[in-house]
């Protein structure tokens, strides 16, 4: 019962993409250390990704290659979750060229969840125009009291 | 095509050069070589080096002759001929935008509400909401189905509308997929449609 109107928009939506040309795939893989903090903040960039060295959450915005007239197929973040009562949680955007969200995917890596080996969430498919842009947008919580770090550590999209 | 066309033809030019070097007599003479390096080529110095140009210009078009066609990263010639004007593009984005929208919002009519989880996500969103205190923005409705949440935002200008997004976007606590969009009728007023569950989401087109 639940989802019978998602299907309906499936339909729908699956005609509107069959419009579209296909086009070859390209992955391409960024290292966290590439995410900026938001605002004053600044992240602790490392080879290994970009850390949150502070006490507070910082966003953590992390730029993405889009290529003309393609879409999201697939995406990853693999984040760094030290702590057990916080999560990071990540948004892949996809906008206009003038900034405009299209659409979102967001996922966490789960309040309870923390572990020194990095966890891997995966985005569902985007449409974009042909000009617009990606963003993976991250909320890293602040250290642990036993001066943990969380971060980003990589992030992949998929284009097709 | 066109730096293969530009190495080809420097190539050429280069052999041309090193052919008219190579016979004139009153080219210089080139030093003797005291070690055993490879022995020059005759002609001297100049041509030598010409000619090891044209074997490096040579390697180049060879590997050039061998690199895989790289898959498209512009328009072919084709595709640009079909694609629409910019404001077509545009026109069809919206039409399509249109469609989207209208499809959601029939089915945020349609979809019953599950009493377990539809008020909890609302309130949900209304508290985050609250809590971030958004100025310049008021939460004007939120409608959580058993498959997805409406969320309507109204922005006193369009410009904190573009800056408030995300924190907008943010009161959603849950793994999601969804689309925003601004209100046509209403350039101030932010529609988010988010999925109760990312997997139950369909492809945004």
């Amino acid at each position: 019962m639940r989802t019978a109107p998602l299907f309906i928009v499936t339909s729908l939506l699956a005609a509107a993409s069959a419009a579209t040309p296909a086009h070859a795939e390209f992955e391409t893989s960024s290292s966290g250390s590439a995410c900026l903090a938001s605002g004053s903040a600044s992240v602790e960039r490392r080879s290994i990704g970009s850390f949150n060295g502070t006490n507070d959450a910082i966003t953590f915005l992390c730029p993405a290659t889009k290529h003309y007239n393609s879409n999201i197929q697939s995406a990853t973040a693999v984040v760094v979750d030290r702590r057990t009562d916080a999560e990071v949680d990540c948004t892949l955007f996809s906008l206009t060229r003038r900034g405009e969200t299209l659409a979102f995917s967001r996922r966490g890596s789960g309040v309870a969840f923390a572990n020194s080996t990095a966890a891997v969430l995966s985005f569902a498919p985007l449409a974009s125009t042909r000009q617009g842009v990606h963003i993976l947008r991250c909320t890293v919580p602040g250290r642990t009291a036993a001066n943990e770090w969380s971060g980003v550590a990589s992030y992949s999209i998929t284009e097709e | 095509m066109a730096s293969r066309w530009l190495v080809v033809v420097v190539g050429a030019s280069a052999v041309g050069a090193a052919a008219y070097i190579g016979h004139d007599p009153a080219a210089p003479t080139p030093p003797v070589a005291a070690t055993s390096a490879p022995e020059p080529r005759p002609g001297g110095v100049a041509v030598h080096r010409l000619r090891a140009e044209i074997d490096n210009l040579r390697r180049d078009v060879a590997a050039l002759g061998e690199e895989r066609p790289r898959a498209a990263v512009s328009p072919t010639t084709a595709e640009v001929a079909e694609a629409p004007s910019p404001e077509e593009a545009e026109s069809q984005l919206q039409a399509r935008l249109d469609r989207q929208a209208a499809a959601l919002e029939r089915a945020v009519a349609d979809d019953p509400r599950d009493a377990t989880w539809s008020p909890a996500a609302e309130q949900g969103i209304r508290d985050a909401f609250a809590k971030a205190n958004f100025a310049g923005a008021r939460l004007d409705h939120v409608n959580c189905t058993a498959s997805l949440c409406r969320i309507e935002v109204r922005f006193d200008a369009r410009a904190a509308g573009d800056e408030g997004m995300d924190a907008v976007l943010s009161t959603i606590a849950w793994d999601t997929d969804g689309i925003a969009r601004w209100a046509p009728e209403d350039p101030r007023q932010l529609v988010v449609f988010a999925a109760r569950e990312p997997g139950a989401w369909p492809l945004v087109e």
